[in-house]
């Protein structure tokens, strides 16, 4: 491939990241995590996500009542926890179904 | 870990930049989020350190890029005009705005002077209804041009601007581009801003009673006596007086802006550079219809002082703090204008 078509690939690629990131990051906050562990947590797995797209996604998601955060003053400083609440658990739940039911079809389609 | 007080500024101030492009309750919040966020990684990065150097604050502030930049991700989803062309597009718009204020500013003093008579209300009432829908369609079509280039390249994302280099490093991080802390910036002093409408009353109350009076004072020379009106503004400064009147009330209406706000802003920098342009505007106005004083009969009647050619030496006087305030003015304003394009109050 050229370099062209690299750039194309690496688009595309991204465009499938931020298709699934919401489900990647829903599926880490079961258990409470703050915004750096949970970047580490999505990076140790494979899931390449950074701070600028993070950090306001969990807003975001917190606005949307999915998530519960507070701040919790533990050695040395502050951070800010968050986990999922009743609704976000339940949209997990139905979210993982419907990944799992486009990843059959997909299978399907490309194989 | 701590800070030692280089990099503890070099925070605060990154901190400052990225709370200056957020608005709303949570901008505090999402400040300490993001410093919280810069410790754990500095902490996994130099785990040896006690002390975070400035290198070390630099090497992650360059990852995440300009305050402006990451301020950015916090915002709606879809703007108008986006991060990537906000910072030319902020320029632009700033600077025809004033070019087109200033212009129109600039057609009202000649017309004026030169012009027919005509009262102040008038001449102050159409120079800000032209002023406002100049600005105002100024500000729209540079919005609507800019909003326009946003759609067309909407496909791009931040790591895709290899066709807009310079744009892309006007949203990486330079420590030169980050804002003082509020200790070294002008601070708002209540008292200094309720002295300065309270001047600017007097000063607008002054002005007016000249241009009703013609220039005219009553004098008194000893008790009993009844008053009598002696000319002190000549006729060449009476058709200046509308404008002065003009720039009075602009910075009359600004420092009662500053007042309600309680804070500097780049509103209130901007206007103090727009009354500043109209100072010396008015100044060489001045310088041109020398003299605009007398104070002959004044003397003659009250101060009784033995000065020969008093009125050519008053006049000579003004005339040359006149001169001296046009040139600390322009440069007063130049400075002013550099820090303000280049160090954007919000």
């Amino acid at each position: 491939m050229n370099t062209k078509q690299n750039k194309e690939l690496e688009k595309l690629r991204q465009e499938m990241r931020r298709g699934v990131i919401v489900l990647a990051t829903l599926s880490q906050l079961e258990e409470e995590q703050y915004g750096y562990s949970l970047i580490n947590d999505l990076n140790e797995q494979g899931f390449e996500v950074g701070q600028d797209t993070l950090y306001p996604l969990l807003r975001r998601l917190e606005k949307q009542e999915l998530l519960d955060s507070e701040w919790r003053v533990e050695d040395p400083r502050p951070r800010r926890y968050y986990v999922l609440n009743q609704t976000g658990q339940e949209l997990l739940k139905e979210l993982k179904a419907a990944w799992k039911e486009q990843v059959e079809v997909i299978k399907e389609i490309i194989k | 870990m701590k800070t030692n007080l280089k990099a503890g500024e070099l925070l605060a101030r990154y901190l400052l930049g990225v709370k200056r492009h957020l608005s709303g309750k949570d901008r505090e919040d999402i400040a300490k989020e993001i410093e919280s966020h810069i410790f754990d990684t500095l902490e996994e990065r130099f785990p040896e350190t006690e002390e975070v150097t400035v290198a070390q604050l630099e090497e992650i502030f360059k990852e995440m890029g300009a305050p402006r930049k990451v301020a950015w991700q916090y915002r709606p989803q879809r703007s108008l005009i986006g991060p990537r062309f906000f910072p030319v597009y902020a320029i632009v718009a700033r600077i025809l705005v004033a070019v087109v204020v200033g212009a129109i500013l600039l057609s009202t003093v000649i017309a004026t002077v030169v012009g027919e008579p005509q009262s102040f209300w008038h001449v102050l009432g159409n120079f800000l209804g032209s002023a406002w829908s100049g600005a105002l369609s100024a500000f729209g079509v540079v919005t609507l041009i800019f909003a326009g280039i946003e759609r067309a390249v909407e496909e791009k994302s931040w790591d895709e601007m290899e066709d807009f280099e310079e744009l892309k490093e006007m949203n990486e991080y330079k420590a030169s581009e980050l804002p003082q802390l509020p200790q070294r910036e002008k601070k708002f002093d209540r008292v200094e801003n309720v002295f300065e409408i309270v001047f600017g009353i007097i000063g607008m109350a002054f002005l007016t009673y000249i241009y009703a009076s013609g220039g005219v004072f009553p004098v008194r020379s000893s008790a009993g006596e009844s008053a009598q009106l002696i000319q002190v503004f000549t006729d060449n400064y009476l058709p200046l007086i509308p404008f002065a009147m003009g720039i009075t009330g602009l910075e009359l209406a600004r420092t009662i802006t500053l007042y309600v706000q309680g804070h500097h802003s780049g509103l209130t920098n901007w206007w103090v550079i727009a009354t500043q342009i109209g100072n010396v505007i008015l100044m060489g106005f001045v310088l041109n219809a020398m003299p605009i004083i007398t104070l002959q009969a004044f003397n003659e009647r009250v101060l009784n002082l033995n000065i020969a050619n008093l009125d050519a030496t008053t006049n000579t006087a003004i005339s040359v703090l006149t001169g001296l305030g046009i040139a600390g003015t322009i440069i007063d304003v130049s400075i002013k204008t550099y820090r303000e394009i280049k160090e954007p109050t919000y």
